[in-house]
């Protein structure tokens, strides 16, 4: 059995492709942002973002570290089920496109989800909702940049701590320079590199060894990983599409797009997005499924998808490999930076602290955000304290009990504050409650219909009568809310 | 593990605190008194017992959060392990038919695999370098692990033992059944409240009195 130890790639070969696309994204991102000097260009990309683009910003950054490394780790683990259940992450986009719609009709001025949340359920259910929000930014920002320093190291040596400071230190580079317009021009070419990338690895692979010995091998070796009755991967099916959806209904990444997508494009954006996402998962997973073919050690799931692909591929692999995900993860690390953000200025700096800054202290405040942000990700990766999968499941308990009060906010006029904090507070504690007793493979689930039975029920013992006009007033000049 | 990895990353001193402490509460997590309901409220329990009465809220929840990330990353010795035991597994019962094996041994071993606690039918599942191998896709039953230095052949540590028990097929089409209502009725609310979009977008109706509903 073959180790696999030693990297595949010469480090000094990794720095050239990490220094050639750092050096492509910060000239990108000071050429788009050069221009960007009002609030709502830096922050939304002036609200004026056609359908091209905003088809790969979508896809782009929902294809992140939990596709690129976390779906082979997932497919490893929970064998075909697994790959499946993660494609259905496409569904959070698809679900969203309505909802993105909407969200630009009633809000046609707002910054972020929190100003949906303050303004629909009050400030109690916001401050919940930004507690969750901010613990899965956080633990988004996280898994990322530790999956960078990971890959990095397996592909070329690299030290885990130089590699995943430099991804965050470009990453927070380019936003810094070029705001929104730079997060969403650069998507569009790293959304070119991570599709071209990832079919080309696919052919390859099944081309270098072949369906039947990967189906013999697993079979042999790893039989129910092909058991269609496996059951953690049935419980996990459903759970990952809550996930998915939970995590897209509630982050200021999808919603500050919906806000920066012209009238009219939101819904086919995202539709299409969704359907472009859905493959990639598959392909990205199936690799991991050549492991027992390939005879190789696995000495960490999570490792598993840059290793095999290097394997199977050599070194052309490697470097092809590491352009796609170092693409993949910039694209998602600069739209989380980005909205995190403007999420910390607008529901933090300035309805807390200073509700009459200027767009101008808006402006400089969103960029010190930017790099407290960086920096504070950096401390919470250098001590690398979960596996990718296991730090990003654990968010699941806390997002998937936002999807009721989100989803039944924007259309149920009955829909109210107390339904949402409770569906919030105790969707979140029971998710969390199931992921240590049952499994990550139920938390969101668990979360999820929680906190549905609690919006549900609230409709009939308290309903509201909310007047939509009153989301129209979430103009940066004054706030008439709650 | 998480103490060791974190200690040697050198963060700052509050953080190998906080870390320090979420990891000792993890562990405790992992061996819940008899009794206890479940690892986190075990976890949960220690955040609130005296002896961390001087803690601000705060710095309470920062603890809890951590300790939970921290708990399910922790590697815990085999049944059958002792102090000096270097083969290590992250669960001993995998409900889930995989689970991970590390090892913190110098030079080149050789990891074999057992049905039985004899090994006398055992297979070499990997030899090298590395410092881990992650298993999966294993059917129901109990599998023993032996670690030895590929230079000698000498034993490094206990072997362990890993018991596959997947989750009943009855519990797991229920948490099915389960995920498909959440699912069907979020879609429903959306595709029922996207076709009313319009009639939803003005004021709320009034009532004949002239008062909102």
């Amino acid at each position: 059995m073959t180790g696999a130890t030693t990297a595949i790639l010469n480090p000094w070969i990794g720095w050239g492709i990490l220094a050639g696309f750092s050096l492509l994204w910060v000239l990108l991102g000071w050429y788009w942002g050069r221009n960007t000097e009002e609030l709502d260009d830096y922050v939304l990309a002036g609200r004026r973002v056609g359908l091209a683009l905003g088809i790969a910003t979508a896809m782009a950054t929902w294809v992140t570290s939990n596709t690129t490394m976390a779906a082979p780790q997932i497919a490893l683990q929970m064998g075909v089920w697994g790959m499946f259940g993660y494609s259905l992450g496409a569904v959070g986009l698809l679900m969203f496109a309505p909802l993105a719609g909407r969200i630009r009709t009633l809000m046609p001025s707002g910054y972020t989800s929190g100003d949906f949340v303050r303004l629909r359920y009050g400030h109690l259910a916001w401050r919940v909702f930004l507690l969750i929000s901010l613990c899965y930014s956080l633990g988004w920002l996280v898994s990322m940049g530790m999956a960078g320093g990971v890959l990095i190291n397996a592909l070329t040596g690299i030290p885990y701590h130089y590699g995943m400071s430099v991804i965050l230190a470009i990453c927070v580079g380019y936003t810094l320079l070029g705001g929104f317009r730079a997060v969403i021009g650069t998507d569009f070419v790293q959304a070119v590199l991570i599709l071209s990338g990832i079919v080309l690895i696919a052919v390859l692979a099944i081309g270098n060894i072949g369906i039947d010995s990967i189906y013999s091998a697993v079979r042999e070796q790893r039989p129910e990983l092909l058991n269609a009755l496996m059951p953690a991967a049935i419980m996990f099916l459903f759970n990952n599409l809550l996930f998915g959806i939970g995590e897209i209904f509630h982050s200021n990444v999808w919603w500050s797009r919906a806000f920066s997508f012209r009238e009219g494009v939101g819904t086919k954006a995202y539709t299409l997005a969704g359907l472009l996402w859905a493959p990639i998962p598959i392909v990205a997973g199936f690799i991991a499924l050549a492991v027992p073919a390939l005879d190789v050690n696995v000495p960490a799931a999570d490792m598993v998808g840059p290793l095999v692909a290097a394997n199977i591929l050599g070194a052309t692999g490697a470097v092809l490999v590491l352009i796609m995900v170092f693409a993949a993860l910039s694209s998602s690390l600069d739209s989380l930076l980005a909205a995190t953000s403007i999420l910390i200025v607008e529901d933090g700096y300035r309805r807390h602290i200073n509700p009459q800054a200027d767009s101008h202290t808006l402006r400089r405040a969103t960029s010190y955000s930017i790099v407290g942000l960086g920096v504070l990700t950096w401390l919470l990766c250098a001590p690398r304290i979960a596996t990718l999968a296991e730090l990003l499941y654990f968010t699941g308990a806390f997002v998937a009990s936002t999807i009721w009060p989100i989803a039944a906010g924007l259309y149920l006029r009955r829909a109210n504050s107390a339904g949402a904090v409770a569906g919030m507070v105790l969707g979140s504690i029971a998710g969390l409650y199931s992921y240590f007793a049952i499994g990550f493979y139920v938390a969101a689930l668990v979360g999820a219909a929680v906190s549905m039975i609690c919006v549900v029920v609230s409709l009939w013992v308290g309903p509201a009568s909310f007047d939509w006009r009153t989301l129209s007033e979430a103009e940066p000049a004054r706030d008439r809310a709650s | 593990m998480p103490a060791r990895v974190l200690t040697a990353a050198g963060g700052s001193r509050i953080l190998k605190r906080i870390v320090r402490i979420a990891s000792a509460l993890s562990r405790e997590a992992r061996s819940p008194p008899v009794g206890s309901p479940a690892p986190f409220l075990h976890v949960f329990a220690s955040l609130l017992h005296p002896m961390h009465g001087s803690l601000q809220t705060k710095t309470r929840l920062i603890l809890l959060l951590t300790a939970a990330c921290a708990a399910p990353a922790g590697f815990a010795q085999s049944p059958g392990g002792d102090a000096g035991t270097q083969l290590q597994t992250d669960t001993s019962i995998a409900t889930a038919g995989y689970f991970q094996l590390r090892w913190d041994a110098p030079g080149a071993v050789r990891l074999y695999e057992s049905p039985t606690a004899d090994f006398q039918s055992a297979q070499l599942v990997y030899e090298g370098t590395d410092s881990g191998h992650a298993v999966s896709g294993r059917s129901d039953g109990t599998l023993y692990y032996r670690l030895e230095s590929a230079a000698n052949g000498e034993s490094l540590g206990m072997p362990v033992r890993v018991e596959v028990a997947h989750h009943p097929l009855g519990r797991a089409i229920a948490w099915f059944a389960l995920g498909a209502g959440v699912f069907v009725a979020t879609l429903l609310l959306i595709v029922i409240g996207n076709a009313n979009a319009d009639r939803l977008a003005g004021p709320p109706p009034s009532r004949p009195d002239g008062t909102i509903e």
